[in-house]
């Protein structure tokens, strides 16, 4: 996997997307790759959150004490809520398919909401737009 | 001690740091910390009996076969039980990925104790062949359980504290083997020897059901602060992740192991040879009674000797020299005995037994008080169940078959007593190998350290690097896309390719594209690579009917390079005459550039001191010969007095087109209004290499705000990162902390680009100075918590302050100290140093201690390990509360701070004193945690907000965008849409924030806000808001955290 690649794949992720391919170097550069077998869990509900993943190829299911919340693929991210304000996971995540992932640890995501303030900026735009998204649901 | 980063989330602290009480005359005898005694007490125990065992087996098996077996079987048994033992060794790291460390050492600890019973039981029976069993089992029993009684420490304590208290361990171990040996001797004289072995049966029994407390015990220190994965992890080792669990052939080619376990073979054989030339000078020299006696004093002499070595001297060595010198000192000794032993007999001197009798006492105290305590403390960066398994091959196979090696050669060459000083030969041979090995281990040992920090990472290549990747996947990928005729992906591709400076095939066809968009980023690309087009494809991109931004783009794009090339003087001549005054003036300026540097000093200066319209126009209208480009140029200037916001965004854009030195203050002053931030910094870019020497002298300027300052250094790091080094550095000791902060980060950033050469050179006068500044600044820091109480809200926003000063010291000094030198390290350790887990931060400290050798630089490790200053003397505060003085040249508004709250007492916060307000400002839960002094720059902004009971604070729907903190009562959000008798959907109490939304994207108001009880609130316009993110980059963790916080409530 050339470092090109994990520039892309970060790019395809609605929580990276608006940043320029420049702003992606510092994460690829920190980002490593994982692979989990059809079955196997990337952490489970109640762990400490320790990394984030974005899925590059595969699939995985999301549950909360046993109920399937969602299933996510290709450029759908995962773990980045534990991540920013340092609480357990909230749920289980398995990997339905043979799958592979760019991770990112705690340590070297904070300091990199830290070191680049464009990164941070793009990623509180996409939280306020998400939690807009959220509040209006609330209406229907 | 400091509490991690983390728990609460804040920007490097947490909370006041409280320093350690000091420690006790024994611990600093002992060279230990407080939190060391627990484990120690814990540990004891299992060491002591376990030492005892051993001695007692030693002795029991020897004299068990003697009496019933001749001396000449004793080789061979020797050869059989080191191999027996190296075979058991194999089985229990087979064992080690599948079983936890507590069910494998009980289990060990009590199938020993049942194969020693079995023994007893067939000595009944047939005692001459027990006498063989046991001197072929014991070796294995001991050893086995020797390497995994050492393990529980290894595996279980963190780096550092292992380091303290693995020499007190083998201490204990020379303890217990003294008391192994007075057993032997006194309870001989009531059992029969055989029974001895039922009595040490027994007496592993003990720590075998006290094994699971103690590791519990051990693991409660180490867990103290991790989170529930860590322990997960550690309860069940299938838990953990599958590459963590390395073969034996992977963990041997880690450099550190390889080199660990030549070094334990080599010195082992050279051991066993000296062992073996003090034998055999011992045998002819003295009778039986004699011999006994002298190898009793011996044996107790250089025991008590170990003990005292392993108690006070070993910790204060390994610091000084080294783990790898450490771990060879017992070859130098042999070396050095063997050499005075050759020398001896080739001079047929009389003191060979002298001389090889010293270099075995010798030996004896550098093996067990630094070689044996030094390879435990080696094996510390290699934590987990990959550790273990490597420790147990060294220790149980390779030791194991070094003995078994050198015993076989004795046996098959069986040198006499004249002829045996030659064995000294190979030996000094080894022995010097193996101080080889021991200078090349301190920087594998680094290196283990470093990837303990770092396990299952990418190989993290340096920036330049990681370009280079990028562009050979790149190409490929922009070679597709450019082939396609969707704009789109036109544009994507171009992009991608200014941003990682790719070459585009045809780029002449793609600048005169029909498409405004394709044009526009094929001349980005241009810009950015140099790329030079030829005449014709210029004529078509200058004709006059095209888009007019376009060609106000071109023409900037273009001036850069006018001097060199005349031509385009003359294509560009119709265009002075443009009816877009912006068009007409870019092409004035080309013109003028293309006549050299003179003239267009000249226009700067025009335009920098002519203030009337006449004045400007006449100059530049003089110079250019068009007098409508010189208003245009004056229009610029009034970009601040401008009222629409569009138009203020346009100037600012033509500013950095026309890129004249006297727009830059303009472009400057425009840093301090949040809106026009970005478009400045954006158009600083048309000045390109010209930004240094401009940014340096508006840096230079007094009345520049700390905000415009702080814009300035990110303009000068963005757009002129070559040059950016010496004017950063500057500004890294500026008296204000935020701007040291800013001025740290970005050579740090730039660092890690290596856009700058100079970053790459270690040795820098300048950053060293600038980090012994930072490590008396921590110091100073800390002793200045000691000087403000604790009591009331003043003086515990003074020691917030105090702390979160000291938090960013340190944070400028991991980041300085990597500037320095080995980058890569002193990164891992700042980020491990603020880690929840206990072992990642001591390994953090480790990496500091390894790397560090200046003894200025090595006062941070002091300070880092909670020790405080690490010169006492240094401490110059007294009970009476004053101030560390050189706190008022370093940090005045410190002083400012404590000089207030003394003065300022307990009385009630009036919003009206700055300081006061401040500290309003900083219950805010997200402001907490933001330095006062970079509060105080918007703090003229804020102003509170009073509101009866039941009032509406915020409607949704509405437009206002400031944010609010709640100073005293209570609010909560309304569910949009439903009445207030709904369960509220956030409720806000002293300290909460709300209007975060509007504030971040100045979208309408989301939710209705009413005040449940009387509230006091704390408005913060949106523009302050964004101003101190931008003075506190680190704030942005902040909001994310508190917007990620709404999210999970608003989707519960």
């Amino acid at each position: 996997m050339t470092a090109m690649g994990h520039v892309l794949e970060l790019r395809a992720s609605p929580l990276f997307t608006g940043l320029r391919a420049e702003d992606l170097i510092p994460i690829a550069a920190v980002a490593e790759t994982a692979s989990f077998r059809a079955d196997e869990s990337l952490f489970e509900q109640g762990d400490q959150g320790d990394r984030l993943y974005l899925v590059t190829h595969g699939a995985i299911e999301v549950s909360r004490d046993g109920q399937v919340l969602a299933q996510l693929g290709e450029g759908d991210c995962v773990g980045e809520m534990a991540l920013l304000d340092d609480t357990t996971r909230s749920a289980t995540v398995v990997a339905v398919q043979d799958t592979r992932v760019l991770t990112v640890t705690r340590e070297d995501f904070h300091d990199l909401l830290d070191l680049y303030p464009g990164i941070a900026r793009q990623i509180a735009a996409v939280m306020v737009e998400r939690l807009r998204a959220a509040v209006d649901a609330l209406d229907d | 001690m400091r509490e991690p980063d983390g728990a609460s989330g804040c920007i490097g602290y947490t909370g006041v740091r409280v320093r350690p009480a000091k420690a006790s005359q024994a611990h600093r005898i002992l060279d230990i910390e407080r939190s060391d005694v627990g484990p120690l007490y814990a540990l004891a125990p299992s060491f002591t009996i376990i030492a005892a065992c051993t001695t007692i087996l030693a002795s029991l098996s020897k004299a068990l076969f003697l009496s019933s077996h001749p001396i000449r079987l004793l080789p061979w048994v020797f050869l059989g039980s080191g191999l027996l033992t190296a075979l058991c060794s194999l089985g229990l790291m087979a064992l080690i990925a599948r079983t936890a460390l507590a069910t494998r050492t009980m289990a060990l600890l009590l199938l020993s104790a049942v194969v020693l019973g079995g023994l007893r039981a067939g000595f009944a029976v047939d005692p001459k062949l027990v006498g063989i069993v046991v001197l072929l089992a014991a070796p294995a029993v001991s050893s086995l359980v020797i390497v995994q009684v050492w393990s529980i420490p290894t595996a279980t304590l963190a780096t550092r504290q292992a380091k303290r208290l693995l020499p007190k361990l083998a201490a204990l171990t020379t303890l217990g083997a003294a008391l192994g040996g007075a057993m032997v001797q006194l309870l001989l004289r009531w059992m029969p020897a055989e029974d001895l072995l039922l009595l040490t049966a027994l007496m592993l029994v003990f720590p075998a059901i006290g094994v699971r407390r103690t590791i519990r015990r051990l693991q409660d220190v180490v867990d103290a602060t991790a989170g529930p994965t860590a322990r997960r992890l550690r309860a069940s080792p299938s838990a953990t992740h599958e590459d963590e669990q390395p073969t034996l052939r992977e963990l041997l080619a880690k450099p550190l192991l390889v080199e660990l376990a030549a070094l334990v073979f080599l010195l082992q054989g050279a051991s066993v040879l000296l062992d073996y030339q003090f034998s055999a000078e011992l045998q002819p020299r003295y009778g039986k009674d004699e011999l006994a006696s002298f190898l009793g004093t011996f044996y107790w002499s250089s025991n008590l000797l170990v003990l005292g070595i392993a108690l006070v001297a070993t910790s204060r060595i390994v610091r000084t020299v080294g783990i790898g010198i450490a771990l060879a000192a017992s070859a130098i000794v042999i070396g050095l005995g063997s050499l005075a032993y050759i020398a001896g007999k080739l001079t047929a001197s009389p003191w060979g037994f002298w001389i090889i009798a010293a270099a075995a006492f010798g030996e004896r105290l550098a093996q067990y008080g630094f070689s044996k305590p030094a390879t435990q403390m080696a094996y510390m960066p290699l934590a987990g169940a990959g550790g273990e398994r490597a420790k147990t091959f060294i220790e149980g196979v390779v030791y194991r078959l070094a003995t078994a090696a050198v015993s076989a050669l004795l046996l098959l060459s069986a040198p006499s007593l004249v002829e045996q000083h030659r064995l000294s030969f190979p030996m000094a041979v080894a022995c010097l190998f193996v101080v080889v090995l021991g200078v090349r281990l301190g920087p594998h040992y680094r290196r283990a350290v470093l990837d303990a920090l770092r396990a299952r990472r990418l190989d993290s290549a340096t920036a330049r690097y990681l370009r280079d990747g990028l562009g050979r996947g790149a190409h490929q990928l922009v070679a597709k896309q450019l082939e396609s005729d969707d704009e789109d992906k036109l544009i994507h591709a171009l992009r991608v390719a200014r941003d990682l400076a790719l070459e585009v095939p045809h780029l002449e066809r793609l600048l005169v594209h029909a498409d405004q968009a394709v044009a526009r980023a094929s001349l980005s690309h241009m810009q950015a690579t140099g790329y030079a087009p030829d005449r014709h494809t210029l004529s078509m991109m200058l004709h006059p009917k095209r888009p007019i931004a376009l060609l106000r783009e071109t023409l900037k794009v273009l001036s850069t390079r006018a001097a060199q090339d005349a031509s385009l003087v003359e294509l560009v001549r119709p265009l002075t005459t443009h009816p877009d005054a912006g068009v007409a003036a870019a092409a004035c300026v080309l013109r003028l550039r293309a006549r050299g540097a003179g003239a267009e000093e000249k226009l700067d200066r025009a335009v920098a001191t002519n203030r009337t319209f006449v004045g400007i126009s006449t100059a530049v209208g003089r110079l250019t010969g068009v007098t409508r480009a010189g208003r245009f140029a004056r229009d610029l200037k009034g970009v601040l007095s401008e009222p629409d916001e569009q138009k203020q965004r346009e100037s600012i854009a033509q500013m950095g087109e026309l890129a004249l030195p006297a727009f830059f203050p303009l472009l400057s002053d425009c840093f301090d209004h949040d809106r026009l931030r970005a478009p400045a910094l954006r158009a600083m870019a048309g000045y390109s290499k010209r930004v240094a020497p401009l940014v340096k002298v508006e840096l230079a300027r007094a009345d520049r705000s700390v905000l415009t300052r702080a814009v300035l250094i990110t303009a000068l790091e963005r757009h002129a990162p070559e040059q950016a080094y010496e004017i950063i550095v500057e500004h890294a000791a500026d008296p204000h902390n935020g701007i040291r902060d800013h001025a740290v980060n970005a050579l740090w950033r730039l660092s890690r680009v290596a856009a700058t050469e100079k970053l790459s050179n270690a040795s820098h006068p300048e950053l060293y100075e600038l980090v012994t500044d930072e490590i008396a600044a921590i110091e100073c820091y800390g002793q200045m918590a000691d000087c403000i109480g604790d009591g009331h809200e003043r003086a515990r926003f003074v020691r917030d302050e105090v702390a979160k000063r000291a938090a960013q010291a340190e944070m400028r000094t991991f980041r300085l100290l990597g500037l320095l030198s080995q980058p890569d390290a002193m990164h891992r350790a700042y980020l491990h140093y603020k880690s929840r887990d206990a072992r990642s931060r001591s390994n953090a400290i480790e990496l500091l201690d390894q790397h560090l050798r200046d003894s200025q630089l090595r006062r941070f490790i002091a300070f880092a390990e909670g020790a405080g200053t690490a010169d006492s003397s240094a401490r110059q505060v007294g009970a009476d509360g004053t101030l560390p003085s050189q706190l008022d040249t370093y940090d005045p508004w410190l002083v400012r701070c404590h000089d207030w709250q003394a003065r300022a007492g307990d009385g009630r916060l009036d919003p009206r004193d700055e300081l006061d307000m401040l500290v309003l400002m900083s219950r805010g839960e997200i402001f907490s945690s933001v330095s006062g002094q970079l509060l105080a720059e918007v703090r003229g902004r804020c102003r509170l907000s009073e509101h009866e009971a039941g009032e509406w604070i915020i409607k949704r729907g509405e437009d206002d965008d400031d944010l609010f903190v709640v100073v005293t009562g209570v609010a909560s959000a309304q569910r949009p849409g439903r009445g207030a008798a709904q369960r509220p959907l956030a409720v806000f109490e002293p300290g909460a924030i709300f209007g975060e939304l509007a504030a971040l994207d100045g979208g309408s108001r989301s939710a209705h806000i009413v005040a449940d009880t009387a509230v006091r609130l704390l408005r913060m316009p949106r523009a302050a808001v964004h101003d101190l993110c931008e003075l506190e980059p680190r704030l942005w963790r902040q909001l994310i955290r508190l917007l990620n916080q709404r999210l999970r409530l608003v989707m519960a």
